[in-house]
C-alpha cells in the first residue's frame, strides 16, 4: 500500500517536473546565426537609449541577435563575478575604471590590440582617452565617454549669498576657505557651505596629485606619504569644526546611501557638493534650481589634480564565442553616428572628435554645460595616474571608515591617517 | 556485502541460508525504515541533487586562495589562520553581530507573540488588522527600504522632528551616527516581526479553547493562563521562532546591506558578519577566506542551536511525547 | 451579549478603545509605507524636497509611466513572479510536508542524522553556495530558465518549511495515530487524512511564507535570470534607480513598489483566514 500511494505521489511530482522542463525549454529561443551578449548596469534611460542602439545594430545585421542583460550597479557585479567563475561572461561588456583592471588581470578580458585599425576604427579617437582602457600596454577597453570630478552648485543661490562665481581654473583651496567663512553667518539653519568630501577617494587622489604625487605608483606601492594623508584628514576636520561642512552625523547620510538623492546638495544641506560631470544631468532632475559645475579648487602652486577619466568602457569577454562579431557591435556603439544620436552623451563624454562634432548640437542645456566643463577641465589636466594595483578598490573602501572615525572623534586624526596608511600597505601585499 | 562474501566460502545450502537470511534482514530493515525514507525521497534527491554538492565546495574553497576570476589554489589552514589570529575586522563583525542577535530576537520575538495575542480574538476587522501589522516585512529587501529608514531616524527624520516638538531635544541623526547606528537596524528588525506573528498565531490556534474555558471556571486570570496554558502549549512555537530567528540573525544580511549602502558604516558600527563574508568575497574577490568565514559562522551558529535543542527537553514539551 | 446593561456600554467603550489603539500602533507601523505611497504622487523634483506625506501637487503619472518605464512592461513582470510563486508554495507545501512528516512520526535509522544535516543546511550563508550552485545548475543548462527557481522547491531544499512543520506535527497528539494504525491505516493515510487536514493553520502559515518570500526574493532571480521578459517584479523595480549616480525614476519606482504589495498583501488577507479555521482542531484534540 505504501508502495502504490507514494508511486502515485511521485507521479505528481514528475509531472510537475516535466512541465517544468516543458516551461524552461519555452524560455530558451530558437538559435541564430550569431548570438551576441550584451551586459550594462545602468538606469531606465540609459538602458532605453542603448536597447535602441541594439535593435538598430540588428536591423542592419540580419545575421545577428543580440541577448541584452541590464542589472543596477550594486547587482551588476556579483552577478558579473558570478558569470565569471562559471566561465559564462556575456561577450560585451560595459566595465568600470576601477573594475577594468581586476578583470583584465586576471585574464577575464580579451586583448583589442588585434582588431584596432580592422573592424574596431579609432582613427578619431583621442589618444588620452584611448590610454585609459589599457592596462600594462595591452587594450581591454574602449572608453564610452570621458569624466571628470566637479563642484556643483546653484548661480542663483551664490549670487543672493553674495558670492562670486568661481573662476574654474584659478580658484585655489584658500578661496574656497574663504569664501566659507564668509557666508557661514548668512546660511539657514541646517544649510552648510559645502559638503564633506574627506570620505571620497577621488578628493583624497586629486588632493595627493596637486602635491605631484599619486595614490599608487607603477609598480604598485602607495604613491603619497602619510604626511599628506594627516594634512588632508587635518583640513577636513578643521573644516567640519569650523561649521563650513555638515557635522558628521548628517554628513553621514549621504556617505552611507552614495546615491544622488542623499548628498548633502541634493537634501539641502550644502552650498557646494562633489559630483562626477556626467552625474549633472542626474542631479539637475532632483533640484528645481538651475545647476552649473566648476573645477576642483587647487592647492597653492599645486599641479593639475585632476584628469579625465573613463565614465564607463565596452570590453570583450576573453570567453567570447565570435570575438570578431563582438568587436563589430563595440564599433558600432563607440563609433557610429546613429548610434551616438542616440546614445548622446549619457555616458559621458566620447573621444570620438568627429562624433562629438555631429551630436553637440542636439544636447540639452544642461548636457551642454557638461560638455563645456570637460573642454575646460582637458586644458588644465595632469596625466593619466598608472593603474591602480589589486586590492585598490578594498582601499578605496576602507577611506571611509577611516575618515568617520576621524569625523566622530573616535581616532585622534594623526593616529587614524597612521593606522589607515599601514593597513594599506599590508592590504596591497595581501593576496 | 560481508554476508555473501562468507557466503561464497561455504557449502550451497549455508549459501542459500544467507541469502534468504540476507533477505529477510532485507525485508526487516524495509518494514522499519522503509516508509521513513519513502516519505524522505524528495529531500534527499534535493539534498544530494542540489545542495550536499555546493556545500562541500565552499567547504573546500575554504581552504584556498579563490578570487572567482581565475581557479583556486590550494592554501591550507592559511584562512582559518588569519581569521583567528590577525582580522581585526572580523573580530569587530564577530561583536557587532552579538549584539544584534542579542537584542533583536528577544524584542522581535516579544512584541510578535504579543500581537499575537491581541490579534487572536474576535475583533472587528482583525484579519485587516493582521495584515496591516504585517505590511512591513513584505518589504523585505526592496530598495525603498533604505529611504524609508532614512526618513523615519536621519538627522531631520521624524523621531527627530517628534523629540523637538514634544521636548525640544535636537536629536542626533541616529541612522547615522555610529552610536545608534546599529540600534536603528534592531528597531528595523522590530519592526519586521510579521513572520514570527503568523506563526505565533498559527500556535495559538492549536491549543484547544476549552483549556481556557475551564481555567476560567475555577478562577484563573489572565496572567495565570498565559503561563500556565499559552506558555507550555506555544512550546515547540516559541522554540522554534528561537531558533529560527536567531540562525536568521546571525547570517543577517539585507538590513545593514540596504541602510548603510552595502558599507556597513558609519566607521564600521553596522558590520554585520554576513556582510563582511559579503564585501570579503564579491568586491575584495577573497572567495576563498569568505568561505572560510561562512564555515566558522555555520560552528558558531551549530554550537548554539545544538545548545538549543539539547536544553529543550527541559522547557519545551510537545504533545506527542505523551502526558 | 448575555450581560447587563451596563457593563454592556462599558464593553462598548472597550471595544472602542482598543480599535483606536490598533489604529494607532497600525498608522505607526505602517507610517513609512504610507509615505511610500504619498511619493508615488510626486514629481521627482519634490519628493525629497518636500517629505511632507500630503502632496503639494497630485502626479498620478508615475504610476502610467512606471509600468511601462522598462523595455519590457509590468505585465508580464507580474505574471512571471505569480507563476513562480504560485509554483513554489505547491512545491513547498508538498515536498516538506512529506520530508516533516516522515521526521515528526516515523522511526527509521539515522532520522536524528539525517535531521541534523537538514538544519545544518540553514546555517551557511547563502553567499558562498552562491557560486557553486550557479555553475551547478549552468552544467545542468538550467540558467536563463526558472528551473533553479523552481525544482528546488519540489526537493525540499528549504529547510525553514520543514522545520516548521515538524514543530506544528509534533504539536498534534500520538493517539490519533495510534487509533488510526488499530483501524489499519498505514503512513499515508495517516499523513494525507489526518495529519493535513489537522495541520491547516501551518500549511496556512507555510503557503503565506512560501508565496511571499519568492515573490520579495531577487537574489536567485538576478543570479539565474538574463533576460528581461523573465524578470520578476522585484528584480525590475531594481532597476529603477542607478546608485552610481546617473538618472534614477523615483517617483516611478514609489509608484511601482507601493503597487507591489497589493498582490501579495491579498495573498496575505486570503490564507490569514485558513490560519483562523483551525479552531476545528481544539474540538479533536480533546
Amino acid at each position: 500500500m505504501n508502495n502504490r500511494i507514494s508511486r502515485r505521489d511521485f507521479g505528481r511530482l514528475t509531472a510537475a517536473g516535466a512541465s517544468l522542463a516543458v516551461l524552461g525549454g519555452m524560455m530558451t529561443p530558437a538559435q541564430a546565426e550569431t548570438r551576441l551578449r550584451l551586459i550594462w548596469w545602468g538606469n531606465p534611460d540609459r538602458d532605453r537609449r542603448t536597447n535602441e542602439v541594439v535593435d538598430l545594430y540588428v536591423k542592419q545585421n540580419a545575421d545577428v541577435v543580440i541577448d541584452p542583460e541590464t542589472y543596477a550597479w550594486n547587482d551588476y557585479w556579483p552577478k558579473l563575478a558570478t558569470q565569471a567563475a562559471g566561465r559564462n561572461l556575456p561577450d560585451v561588456i560595459q566595465m568600470d575604471y576601477r573594475y577594468i583592471f581586476e578583470y583584465a588581470r586576471r585574464g577575464q578580458l580579451a586583448d583589442l590590440t588585434p582588431f584596432v585599425g580592422k573592424s574596431l576604427d579609432l582613427s578619431d579617437f583621442d589618444p588620452n582617452q584611448l590610454a585609459s582602457g589599457k592596462v600594462d600596454d595591452k587594450l581591454y577597453g574602449i572608453s564610452m565617454g570621458a569624466n571628470s570630478m566637479t563642484h556643483v552648485y546653484k548661480p542663483a543661490q551664490l549670487e543672493q549669498l553674495g558670492l562670486p562665481v568661481p573662476d574654474a581654473t584659478k580658484w585655489t583651496i584658500d578661496d574656497y576657505v574663504a569664501m566659507g567663512k564668509e557666508v557661514k553667518g548668512k546660511l539657514p539653519e541646517g544649510l552648510y557651505f559645502s559638503e564633506n568630501m574627506a570620505y571620497r577617494e577621488p578628493s583624497l587622489e586629486t588632493w595627493v596629485r596637486q602635491r605631484g604625487k599619486a595614490l599608487y605608483t607603477a609598480d604598485g606601492k602607495l604613491g603619497y606619504d602619510l604626511e599628506d594623508l594627516t594634512d588632508y584628514f587635518a583640513f577636513w576636520f578643521q573644516m567640519q569644526e569650523d561649521g563650513l561642512t555638515p557635522p558628521a552625523d548628517l554628513q553621514s547620510q549621504a556617505i552611507a546611501s552614495g546615491k544622488m538623492e542623499d548628498t548633502m546638495f541634493v537634501t539641502g544641506h550644502a552650498v557646494f557638493d562633489f559630483i562626477h560631470s556626467n552625474q549633472l544631468v542626474a542631479v539637475q532632475k532632483l533640484v528645481p534650481d538651475d545647476l552649473d559645475i566648476t573645477m576642483i579648487p587647487n592647492q597653492k602652486d599645486g599641479k593639475p589634480g585632476q584628469y579625465l577619466k573613463p565614465s564607463m568602457l565596452i570590453s570583450m569577454s576573453a570567453t567570447a564565442a565570435d570575438p570578431e562579431a563582438s568587436a563589430k557591435l563595440m564599433n558600432f556603439f563607440v563609433t557610429d553616428e546613429s548610434a551616438a544620436d542616440i546614445l548622446l552623451i549619457e555616458r559621458g563624454v566620447t573621444g570620438d572628435a568627429s562624433i562629438r562634432e555631429r551630436i553637440l548640437p542636439k544636447l540639452s542645456p544642461t548636457e551642454q554645460k557638461i560638455v563645456a566643463y570637460l573642454d575646460v577641465v582637458g586644458t588644465h589636466v595632469g596625466d593619466l595616474p598608472p593603474p591602480p594595483p589589486k586590492n585598490a578598490g578594498e582601499l578605496d573602501r576602507a577611506l571611509q571608515p577611516a575618515w568617520e572615525s576621524v569625523a566622530f572623534k573616535k581616532v585622534d586624526l594623526k593616529v587614524a591617517a597612521k593606522d589607515y596608511y599601514e593597513k594599506a600597505k599590508v592590504a596591497l601585499e595581501r593576496a | 556485502m560481508a554476508t555473501t562474501a562468507a557466503g561464497e566460502i561455504g557449502a550451497e545450502g549455508r549459501r542459500v541460508a544467507a541469502a534468504s537470511s540476507l533477505s529477510a534482514r532485507l525485508a526487516r530493515s524495509w518494514r522499519r525504515n522503509g516508509a521513513g525514507y519513502l516519505f524522505l525521497t524528495p529531500w534527499l534527491i534535493g539534498f544530494f541533487g542540489l545542495t550536499l554538492g555546493p556545500t562541500l565546495a565552499s567547504l573546500y574553497l575554504s581552504f584556498t586562495d579563490y578570487d572567482l576570476l581565475t581557479p583556486p589554489r590550494w592554501a591550507g589552514l592559511k584562512n582559518y589562520e588569519y581569521a583567528f589570529f590577525q582580522d581585526e575586522r572580523l573580530r569587530h563583525a564577530l561583536w557587532v553581530t552579538f549584539h544584534y542577535v542579542i537584542w533583536a530576537v528577544p524584542l522581535k520575538l516579544a512584541v510578535a507573540l504579543a500581537l499575537a495575542m491581541a490579534l487572536d480574538r474576535s475583533v472587528r476587522g482583525v484579519g485587516l488588522y493582521r495584515a496591516a501589522f504585517y505590511l512591513p516585512s513584505l518589504l523585505g529587501a526592496s530598495v525603498a527600504i533604505a529611504l524609508l529608514w532614512r526618513l523615519i531616524f536621519g538627522a531631520d527624520g521624524l523621531v527627530n522632528h517628534l523629540l523637538f516638538v514634544i521636548l525640544g531635544i535636537k536629536g542626533p541623526g541616529w541612522v547615522t551616527h555610529p552610536d545608534y547606528a546599529l540600534w536603528t537596524l534592531i528597531a528595523l528588525a522590530v519592526w519586521q516581526f510579521g513572520s514570527p506573528m503568523i506563526i505565533f498565531l498559527a500556535g495559538l490556534r492549536q491549543i484547544p479553547q476549552d483549556l481556557y474555558e475551564a481555567a476560567s471556571m475555577d478562577g484563573a486570570g489572565a496572567p495565570r493562563q498565559f503561563f500556565r496554558i499559552t506558555l507550555p502549549l506555544l512550546a515547540p512555537v516559541i522554540f522554534f521562532n528561537l531558533v529560527f530567528q536567531t540562525i536568521e540573525a546571525f547570517k543577517a544580511f539585507t538590513p545593514a546591506f540596504i541602510v548603510s549602502g552595502g558599507r556597513g558604516g558609519p566607521v564600521d558600527s553596522t558590520l554585520f558578519y554576513s556582510l563582511y563574508l559579503y564585501i570579503e568575497a564579491f568586491e575584495n574577490f577573497r572567495m576563498g577566506y569568505a568561505s572560510a568565514l561562512a564555515w566558522l559562522l555555520l560552528v558558531i551558529i551549530g554550537i548554539f542551536t545544538a545548545t538549543a535543542f539539547l536544553t529543550s527537553r527541559y522547557w519545551v514539551y510537545y504533545e506527542d511525547e505523551g502526558r | 451579549m448575555a450581560m447587563p446593561g451596563t457593563s454592556r456600554k462599558s464593553a462598548a467603550w472597550r471595544s472602542v478603545s482598543r480599535h483606536v489603539i490598533l489604529i494607532l500602533a497600525a498608522f505607526g507601523m505602517l507610517y513609512p509605507l504610507i509615505w511610500m505611497a504619498a511619493s508615488s504622487f510626486k514629481p521627482d523634483n519634490l519628493i525629497f524636497t518636500q517629505p511632507s506625506l500630503v502632496p503639494s501637487v497630485w502626479d498620478f503619472s508615475n504610476y502610467a509611466s512606471g509600468w511601462h518605464a522598462l523595455r519590457v512592461d509590468f505585465t508580464t513582470f507580474y505574471k512571471n513572479s505569480f507563476l513562480i510563486s504560485a509554483l513554489a508554495v505547491i512545491g513547498n507545501l508538498m515536498a516538506c510536508s512529506l520530508t516533516a512528516y516522515a521526521f515528526a512520526r516515523l522511526n527509521f535509522r539515522f532520522r536524528w542524522f539525517w535531521f541534523a544535516m537538514m538544519m545544518g543546511t540553514l546555517m551557511l550563508p547563502y553567499h558562498v553556495t552562491l557560486v557553486p550552485q550557479y555553475i551547478l545548475f549552468l552544467n545542468l543548462g538550467w540558467v536563463n530558465t526558472y528551473l533553479p527557481l523552481v525544482v528546488p522547491r519540489f526537493l525540499a531544499v528549504d529547510a525553514f518549511f520543514i522545520f516548521l512543520m515538524v514543530q506544528f506535527f509534533r504539536g498534534i497528539p500520538r493517539e490519533i495515530d495510534e487509533a488510526a494504525i488499530m483501524d489499519g491505516c498505514g503512513p499515508w493515510r495517516i499523513y494525507w487524512r489526518i495529519m493535513l487536514p489537522l495541520s491547516s493553520p501551518v500549511l496556512a502559515t507555510a503557503a503565506i511564507f512560501s508565496f511571499i518570500w519568492t515573490y520579495d526574493d531577487f537574489l536567485a532571480p538576478l543570479i539565474y535570470l538574463n533576460d528581461m521578459r523573465q524578470y520578476t517584479v522585484p528584480l525590475a523595480l531594481r532597476a529603477f534607480i542607478d546608485s552610481s549616480g546617473g538618472e534614477s525614476l523615483y517617483g516611478e519606482m514609489f509608484a511601482m513598489s507601493t503597487l507591489s504589495l497589493l498582490p501579495v498583501f491579498i495573498v496575505f488577507l486570503v490564507f490569514q483566514r485558513l490560519i483562523i479555521r483551525g479552531v476545528a482542531l481544539g474540538a479533536l484534540k480533546r
